[in-house]
């Protein structure tokens, strides 16, 4: 499941008329947030993230039947019995002081890296994290490569030649391959190539205690990695294919390639080392942006796979109902994104040279 | 047969239409067409297709065709609901932002930032999980955050109109607020609206489904997102191809109704865009 | 530079290369070696669960943790195949005839450390568990003794007040001896989740690997156990790909895997069945699937003849036949299943009936509209009630219940929520009626000792999780206070048989029925596995029973040569 809509930060008015997309990714190769200073984009950022605190400390407070406080009621079936870990959870959710001091005693804890402690292992939050995250980044970032040599060249033909077959036959190639729901392919895929073809390692990101080490160890991620890396790939490449094909033909009406092809330059040099280089800055920064748009992929992904990172470890910890291991999978989830479009966003302007300073 | 002017020439259209336009004639009229009913557990399970049960029977004994009709009903209720909330919501703010300005413009834009910079998913898993499962519950939420980009374009638009001028001199001669919303507005904005919240309700599609394979939808409802999940956690589901007759056609009818959306998303777009009909 | 073919040439040929290498390992590696050769000794994958915490004795959670942790810590006696239990711990064990007293000499064993077990160790550890409390979770709370006394260091002696039937199970077989020089120096047991010294023990296996973000434990032989070095060598806890165990199994993953709980059809057992490579053993009722209704919230609920119009418009027979596809049997409404040896066949049963049903609610002046829809209550309120079930009961069983119900007018709201939930609105009695899985995380299931009726009948329970909510009958509670005192077996028949048909008279709860357990493995990796009658521990009915891995072998402590 891909949404259709790139998010983007807002334009505080648009220059022209063409800012008016329902479907920039159509027709712009990237969003019009030139205009806005870094101090604004920074002091959105904070509140963004101050609001995904907020939320994560009021949500479990304010939901029907309590589950917090039938966790440390005296008497009640989920009533945790050891002192050790009620304490933990008492002293984590600070149920008995006013919501004031509750929501600074949480946030001094987060200051800390205290995300609370697992009720179920007893083990810190933020120490159950700390491993999976790296996972998460490592089928992300192998994602995001895989979309890229797909949708990167695919784009750049199909912007070349726009309005032809061949853009129209790649266009709707990936409008249909980004409608197909992630998790049913990325089922259908487990339950065929895996499960019954046995093709594909049984997930997990690497085969459990076979003690490889070394070149051996790598080879072994890099086989579980391969068919959730092509999965996640193919949901992202529709977004690289529409951005870098609409870039592509921005780039078009360019008078260099006028100019280029009236010297006689080959149509491909011109298709490759002039046009699309050029179009492909704008690309680049908006690949960044998909990144909230591909956690949900991700969290998919790694339930099917098994695959031990942040997202599934949040969908595991919910199906428990392990309450601190929720918010905490949650926070860390939420925030990378924010903090990821910010960085994205302050690159871009570095990036390009009509806001660079 | 004629076809009229404003779809000719345009086969995406045609076809997105179409599709969108069964799927809301077969939720219409489920109760004619399904010739059992959604859940009837007491007949026998796993069957295969027969006369009777053109894609065989599910795993309590009900009528996969017939649940797939009626899966339809829950897909539109969705739909609409979540387009409708989307709609009123992103004019509201919209419509506040461009004609006011100021400081109510700062503000909801702001708060349009944040919004669209959340994934959404994951604040449904972690709402849905602590509100418990339910159908209203992933409407308010998918509702609830998708309206951030209508409204960025509903004051999109107002803003470029005012900068016309036709808001101004419509005051000028003295229009309400009222007024001017009717006759400029809304024909300005209604078509690209439209295309906008055609991507809302296929959006709003896949997202409900999407919670509901992740076992946080109502597991009550007929919902093709349920049935998806009841099917591919069952541990029989290869065997006899019982994932031919009843995870594919559930499969297909969810990527279609998905499909048939952003097939007219896509159709009107380029209609209304300036920019891009030059690129064409 | 070369010329852009023969770069392009080159490139294309590394990736291929790249890709050659990655595939063929690919193909080759989804397994590992499914079978043992003879003079090995055997390395066994079986599954693990997801988060189920460190393997000490206080921070395991529910009966799956139990027996992980029963690998690195040994109780007094323990069972084998039989259901006997045997010295363990312990190289003799005594009974006075009254049941009072009960004496144990422990074997000259030593901790991990090095340090001798001794006498005050387990007076020490049964002091421990006495005076800590745990979550719920953690499966055997010991009954209360008179006193405890040690003589020298190796002979210990159990005094009880009354002669209790479950103390020798109970504790002398389940409570696992933890060393006092450890810990007396932990107040908190809890806080040790990841102290290394929280697992000194003198278990048969020690903890080589465990790899929390991939639920993935390690435990090795340990040479040098009391009863000689371990049969099978290695004991890996693998999770199931896709929830799934058996498939699985099937794809190489694993060695041994169950059935899944809430039952599994002939389809997918059949081919286990049939394979001669595949090894199955079952055992019946580990599972059941009772039905609660809250008698606090009075009318219809704590009416009779509702609670048995309600069972008889269930066709109990039909869910077993095509859910279960008859691996499993009908509910006894005495609780304790026809495999339990103290099961009393005699209790009044509830047939599929709808007559019998309608004319139960017609009866108890529960209308029927003249349209002939839902009914309505005496006081002209719609007959009308919430029922929840957890997230683990199969939806077609939730299906067919409301639908039954609906059949004969009662009129039913289900909602599926999870089981964290589901126990909150238990135990607060905020709910009106409610199907679960039993056991619930204690383990002990309707085949286990008698016991089991005091958490679900008697009006004080020991905890309310498995109790029948508001019901309080003075003639049961004196039963089950007077079976669990009585050590002459036919008395103890008589008494639990009198529990069982009072209590199906008054229904409560409805158990609708039971699922087979199932168990498949290799059986040329290893093929012993059986399940313990009565269960191991606390009353476990799995086949990880330890002496299995141990021996290598059904019955006794002698360890089998490779």
């Amino acid at each position: 499941m891909s949404q259709t809509q790139i998010p983007a930060p807002a334009s505080e008015a648009p220059e022209t008329a063409e800012a008016v997309g329902t479907t920039e990714f159509l027709t712009e190769a990237a969003p019009s947030r030139r205009r806005r200073p870094p101090w604004v984009s920074l002091a959105s950022y904070v509140v963004t993230v101050f609001a995904l605190i907020t939320f994560n400390f009021a949500i479990p407070r304010l939901m029907p039947g309590s589950p917090i406080d039938a966790m440390l009621a005296q008497g009640s079936d989920t009533y945790v019995q050891d002192d050790q870990a009620r304490g933990a959870l008492a002293e984590y959710y600070n149920l008995d002081q006013s919501i004031p001091e509750q929501y600074l005693h949480y946030l001094g804890g987060l200051v800390r890296g205290d995300l609370g402690t697992s009720i179920d292992t007893n083990i810190p939050v933020t120490e159950e994290l700390g491993g999976r995250v790296g996972w998460s980044f490592l089928l992300m970032v192998t994602g995001m490569l895989v979309s890229i040599a797909i949708g990167l060249p695919a784009g750049i033909h199909s912007g070349w030649h726009r309005s032809k077959r061949a853009d129209r036959n790649l266009l709707g190639l990936f409008l249909t391959l980004q409608n197909l729901p992630i998790y049913l392919v990325g089922a259908a895929a487990f339950t065929i190539l895996v499960s019954k073809l046995g093709l594909f390692p049984l997930g997990n990101a690497t085969t459990l205690n076979a003690g490889y080490t070394g070149f051996a160890y790598l080879l072994d991620v890099g086989r579980h990695l391969i068919l959730p890396g092509i999965l996640l790939g193919l949901d992202f490449a529709t977004y690289e294919f529409l951005v870098m094909r609409s870039s592509m033909v921005s780039e078009l009406g360019s008078d260099y390639l006028l100019a280029g092809r009236a010297k006689g330059l080959k149509q491909r040099r011109l298709k490759y080392r002039y046009a699309a280089r050029n179009a492909l800055l704008p690309v680049v920064t908006v690949i960044g942006l998909q990144f909230s748009v591909a956690i949900t992929s991700i969290i998919f992904i790694e339930r099917i796979f098994s695959y031990p990172g942040v997202g599934g470890y949040m969908l595991l910890a919910i199906g428990q109902r392990d309450y601190p291991a929720m918010q905490g999978a949650f926070l860390v989830l939420t925030v990378t994104v924010v903090t990821v479009n910010l960085l994205v966003d302050l690159v871009y302007r570095r990036l390009d040279p009509r806001t660079a300073a | 047969m004629k076809v009229p002017a404003w779809l000719r020439g345009r086969p995406v259209l045609a076809v997105g239409l179409s599709i969108i336009g069964s799927f809301c004639f077969v939720a219409l009229f489920a109760p004619w067409l399904a010739p059992h009913p959604a859940t009837d557990p007491f007949g026998e399970n796993y069957q295969r297709p027969s006369a009777t049960h053109l894609l065989g029977t599910n795993d309590a004994g009900s009528d996969n065709f017939s649940r797939l009709i009626w899966g339809s009903r829950t897909t539109l209720i969705v739909v609409v609901c979540a387009t409708t909330m989307v709609l009123v919501i992103g004019l509201a703010v919209g419509l506040t932002a461009g004609l006011r300005g100021g400081f109510a413009d700062r503000a909801a834009m702001r708060v349009v930032d944040v919004f669209l910079g959340l994934p959404i998913l994951p604040l449904l898993i972690f709402i849905a999980a602590l509100a418990g499962p339910s159908l209203t519950v992933s409407i308010l939420m998918i509702g609830l955050f998708t309206w951030p980009q209508t409204a960025r374009i509903v004051r999109s638009q107002t803003l470029t109109l005012r900068q016309r001028g036709f808001i101004t001199s419509a005051r000028g001669f003295g229009a309400g607020p009222l007024y001017v919303i009717r006759r400029h507005l809304v024909p300005s904005l209604g078509p690209i609206i439209a295309a906008n919240l055609v991507f809302v309700a296929g959006l709003s599609v896949a997202i409900e489904a999407g919670l509901a394979f992740l076992g946080l939808g109502d597991p009550v409802a007929v919902s093709w997102g349920s049935d998806l999940n009841r099917a591919l956690t069952n541990p029989q589901i290869l065997i006899d191809l019982l994932w031919l007759r009843w995870l594919v056609p559930t499969g297909l009818a969810l990527t279609l109704a998905v499909v048939g959306f952003t097939l007219v998303g896509v159709a009107l777009e380029p209609q209304f865009n300036p920019r891009s009909n030059r690129a064409r | 530079m070369t010329t852009p073919i023969a770069r392009r040439t080159l490139l294309k040929g590394m990736g291929g290369a790249a890709g050659a290498v990655l595939l063929s390992s690919c193909a080759g590696g989804t397994g590992r070696e499914t079978t043992t050769p003879p003079g090995v000794r055997p390395t066994v994958r079986v599954v693990s669960w997801t988060l189920l915490g460190f393997p000490s004795p206080f921070t395991y959670t529910a009966g799956p943790g139990y027996w992980r942790m029963s690998l690195l810590f040994d109780t007094l006696l323990w069972p084998d195949s039989t259901g006997k239990q045997m010295p363990w711990l312990a190289s003799s064990y005594k009974a006075s005839d009254d049941g009072l007293v009960h004496t144990l000499d422990l074997r000259d064993v030593t901790w991990d450390d090095g340090r001798p077990v001794t006498a005050r160790d387990v007076a020490f550890t049964y002091e421990y568990y006495t005076t800590k409390t745990f979550t719920p979770l953690l499966v055997g709370v010991p009954p209360k003794i008179a006193s405890l006394r040690t003589t020298g260091d190796k002979t210990i002696e159990f005094r009880l007040e009354r002669p209790n039937a479950t103390f020798v199970q109970k504790v002398l077989g389940t409570m696992p001896i933890v060393p006092e020089h450890v810990w007396s120096t932990i107040k908190d047991p809890m806080s040790a989740a990841s102290d290394p010294r929280a697992l000194i023990g003198t278990g048969p296996y020690k903890l080589v690997a465990r790899d929390e973000a991939q639920d993935n434990e390690s435990y090795e032989a340990r040479d040098g156990y009391f009863l000689g070095t371990p049969f099978v060598k290695r004991i890996e806890m693998l999770p199931p790909a896709n929830d799934d165990p058996l498939a699985t199994m099937k794809a190489g993953g694993l060695d041994a895997a169950a059935g899944p709980p809430d039952g599994a059809t002939n389809a997918v057992l059949g081919p286990f069945r049939d394979d001669p490579e595949y090894g199955t053993i079952t055992t019946d009722a580990s599972f059941s699937f009772p039905l609660y209704f809250n008698l606090n919230k009075g009318g219809a609920l704590a009416d009779l003849r509702f609670r048995r119009a309600c069972l008889h418009a269930i066709d109990r027979e039909d869910i077993v036949r095509r859910l279960l596809t008859g691996n499993g049997q009908v509910g006894s409404a005495g609780w304790l299943a026809p495999a339990n040896p103290f099961h009393e066949p005699k209790v009044r049963e509830y047939p599929f009936d709808r007559t019998e049903a309608e004319r139960l609610l017609d009866e108890g002046g529960y209308r029927r509209s003249s349209s002939g829809g839902p009914r309505t209550k005496p006081d002209g309120s719609p007959l009308r009630y919430v029922l929840h079930i957890s997230d683990s009961i199969p939806l077609p069983l939730a299906e067919i219940v409301n639908a039954s119900l609906k059949a004969v007018g009662i009129d039913v709201d289900l909602q599926r929520i999870d089981l964290v939930r589901l126990f909150g609105l238990k135990l607060s009695a905020n709910y009106d009626m409610l199907i679960t899985l039993y056991p619930g995380p204690a383990g002990a299931g309707p085949t286990g000792d008698p016991e089991i009726l005091r958490s679900v009948y008697h009006s004080k329970p020991p905890t309310p999780l498995s109790s029948a909510t508001g019901y309080n009958n003075p003639e049961v509670d004196r039963l089950i206070d007077a079976q669990v005192a009585t050590l002459d077996l036919e008395e103890r028949k008589r008494q639990v048989s009198q529990i069982q048909k009072l209590v199906a008279e008054d229904l409560p709860v409805a158990t609708l029925y039971y699922t087979n357990a199932f168990y498949a493995f290799r059986k040329k990796v290893f093929n012993p596995w059986y399940f313990t009658p009565g269960g191991f521990g606390p009353g476990i009915v799995e086949p990880y029973n330890k002496q299995v891995y141990i021996t290598g072998q059904k019955t006794g402590t002698q360890v089998r040569k490779a």
